[in-house]
């Protein structure tokens, strides 16, 4: 992503929230506060818009975010998505999984679409670290889990 | 205070809270130890497994393995030239090129040294201090509040280097508003919730620090290549001769003053004091690699220690680890600040007595392991992300049992990285969200009492003079760009 088009999401971003700070319900009472529920959020909105606005149009102010980083290789970002699929089947699958079983294939799955190919370690982490987190938190702890 | 420092010590002198401390140090070096992976990371990481601990043994732990994350982090920085956080950058200055001349033993052995002392000289600075600043700090209600806050955020801004000030303005204001997330604590109107309840009680806070940290940190090694290789570490260098000790020795004492006191500072913290105790050291030391090492570790040891006196004393977090901490502090219904002292003197004094013993630990363990712990810097990425990944979700699904919240730390992981992508300071809005809810009630109590007449705030010594440091603090830049326009 672009450096400017970061700012430029951020920047609706902020719209969209000082819009939904001026629009808060309030009562009579609360609304006559000198300080109400509105007022905060509307003040950080219009800071950040303020701030981004400066940063947009005066390239000096963010010379240290423009230049840190290039692009990465078109590659990773398919690697970046994948992961990011394979972080939303695991919530998906959470609920008839259970945890740790979830938790074993996204490890398993992950070090796979990385391209891990060596079956040992990729079997002992999908096993012993599940493993460890039943016994260690769900039995030894005694924090409770959702069946 | 006697009575105090013995409470602490008994607290932390437990067979139990000894084992936490000594697991806490050792977590913390294996964390901090990856590169990309800070203090603030290595406690998110370790929030889980404190909840199910008592308020003492999960802050001792909490304290252990902030210390360890420190330490840790040098070792990536002098080994591979890869600082994991920015307080061991100006480690790396001389600790890379000791470690590419075949002393890498040597800089890791005085980066030890230096941390311990650090580390020590600054927790008697905060046995000393911190009872009196507690005292004081009793007289403090939501007007000073309000300006001490105020102070805090704005000097993350501030005392950031003058071309990154506008980013961490930015992330302070996501951070802020994220906090504005969740029902109006004082009206109890909903907000920004989207008639979802889920969202009614506001983000949590592990959520936020695990997406913005850990999460995001894995996606961002995704996105780059591989850390270099790493030189050998032979343990039998790992030791120090007498004249050396001699030699580093003021260049220590130094640097731990400066340490501590710009740890103090809100918003200052242990990168500004690494970088601060480097440049004195070159310029009134002697200039040598070994003083280049020495100088920066002590400095963000005893930074580190620092930072806990405004948090234990006045319930404010001058840093994004700190901010954490107080965030686990709120978790187990205490309050930090002066009533601590006064209401539970047992883990105000014992998380004062376990940096002693964490510093103790750090030395007398993690330095023999040193060249074992340094293998795990050959861990594939394909192996690491992967436990990453899988930590900072599990470590948020057992906080909240809510696969929503999920979702939310997968979007929020996202936005971190593109902000962290482009070299945004993270822990801004880390303070941010974690400050918001508590600035905005100071503020609407304070107007309410200003309500009655403004020298109401006039006649409160403590507000004016927080109210000057806060004027300071916000004509710093002008000044410096006023002097630099001189020149």
């Amino acid at each position: 992503m672009g450096y400017r088009l970061l700012l430029i999401a951020l920047l609706l971003v902020g719209a969209l929230y000082t819009l939904a700070a001026r629009r808060i319900p309030m009562d009579p009472w609360t609304a006559a506060e000198l300080i109400n529920a509105q007022t905060l959020p509307t003040l950080y909105g219009g800071l950040l818009i303020l701030a981004l606005l400066v940063a947009l149009f005066r390239p000096a102010a963010t010379a240290i975010q423009q230049s840190a980083r290039a692009p990465a290789p078109g590659g990773r970002y398919l690697r970046l998505a994948g992961i990011g699929l394979l972080v939303a089947a695991f919530i998906l699958v959470l609920g008839w999984l259970t945890l740790w079983p979830a938790l074993g294939l996204l490890l398993f799955a992950t070090a796979w679409w990385l391209g891990e190919r060596r079956w040992l370690p990729m079997l002992a982490l999908a096993i012993t670290v599940p493993l460890a987190g039943y016994l260690g938190i769900e039995l030894g702890l005694g924090v409770y889990l959702p069946d | 205070m006697l009575e105090g420092i013995f409470t602490g010590f008994s607290t932390a002198f437990t067979m139990a809270n000894v084992g936490w401390v000594l697991f806490g140090c050792l977590a913390g070096t294996l964390i901090g130890m990856l590169p990309g992976l800070g203090p603030i990371t290595a406690i998110a990481l370790m929030i889980p497994i404190s909840y199910s601990l008592d308020p003492a043994g999960g802050l001792i732990m909490m304290a252990g393995v902030y210390y360890g994350a420190v330490f840790g982090g040098s070792t990536s920085a002098i080994l591979i030239n890869a600082p994991g956080v920015a307080s061991t950058v100006a480690t790396s200055f001389d600790g890379y090129p000791m470690a590419r001349a075949g002393h890498g033993g040597r800089a890791l052995a005085i980066a030890a040294y230096a941390s311990f002392a650090g580390g020590t000289l600054g927790a008697v600075a905060l046995m000393l201090f911190a009872g009196y600043l507690a005292a004081l700090a009793l007289a403090f209600q939501s007007p000073e509040y309000t300006l001490l806050l105020l102070l805090a955020l704005s000097s993350v801004v501030v005392f950031a280097a003058p071309a990154a000030r506008l980013g961490s303005l930015i992330t302070l204001l996501l951070g802020l508003m994220l906090g504005t997330i969740g029902t109006d604590q004082l009206a109890g109107i909903p907000r920004f919730t989207f008639g979802r309840l889920d969202l009614a009680d506001g983000l949590n806070f592990v959520l936020v620090v695990m997406a913005t940290f850990a999460l995001a940190e894995a996606f961002r090694m995704v996105l780059q290549d591989d850390p270099p290789a790493m030189p050998d570490v032979s343990s039998g260098q790992l030791r120090l001769s007498v004249e050396q000790t001699r030699r580093l020795a003021p260049v220590v004492g130094r640097s731990a003053a400066i340490g501590f006191l710009t740890g103090v500072l809100p918003g200052a913290g242990a990168t500004l004091a690494s970088f601060f105790a480097y440049d004195v050291e070159k310029r009134v030391g002697d200039g040598s690699r070994e003083a280049g090492v020495a100088a920066p570790e002590a400095a963000n040891n005893a930074a580190s220690t620092g930072s806990f006196v405004p948090l234990l004393t006045l319930g404010i977090p001058g840093s994004g680890t700190t901010a954490v901490l107080l965030g686990v502090m709120l978790s187990y219904g205490l309050q930090p600040g002066p009533r601590l002292l006064s209401e539970q003197p047992e883990i105000f004094w014992g998380v004062i007595a376990s940096m002693y013993l964490g510093n103790l630990f750090l030395l007398a363990l993690n330095l023999p392991l040193i060249p074992v712990l340094a293998r795990l810097l050959r861990v594939r990425s394909t192996l690491l992300i992967p436990l990453i990944i899988g930590f900072s979700l599990v470590g948020v699904y057992l906080t909240t049992l809510n696969g929503f919240d999920l979702y939310l730390m997968l979007g929020l992981a996202l936005l971190a990285l593109a902000l962290r992508w482009f070299a945004f300071p993270l822990a801004p809005l880390l303070l941010g969200f974690i400050l918001s809810g508590l600035l905005e009630e100071n503020a609407r109590r304070t107007l309410f009492i200003a309500e009655s007449g403004i020298d109401v705030l006039l006649s409160r010594p403590a507000f004016l003079v927080l109210a000057v440091l806060l004027a300071l603090v916000w004509l710093l830049p002008l000044w410096q760009r006023f002097s630099a326009g001189r020149k």
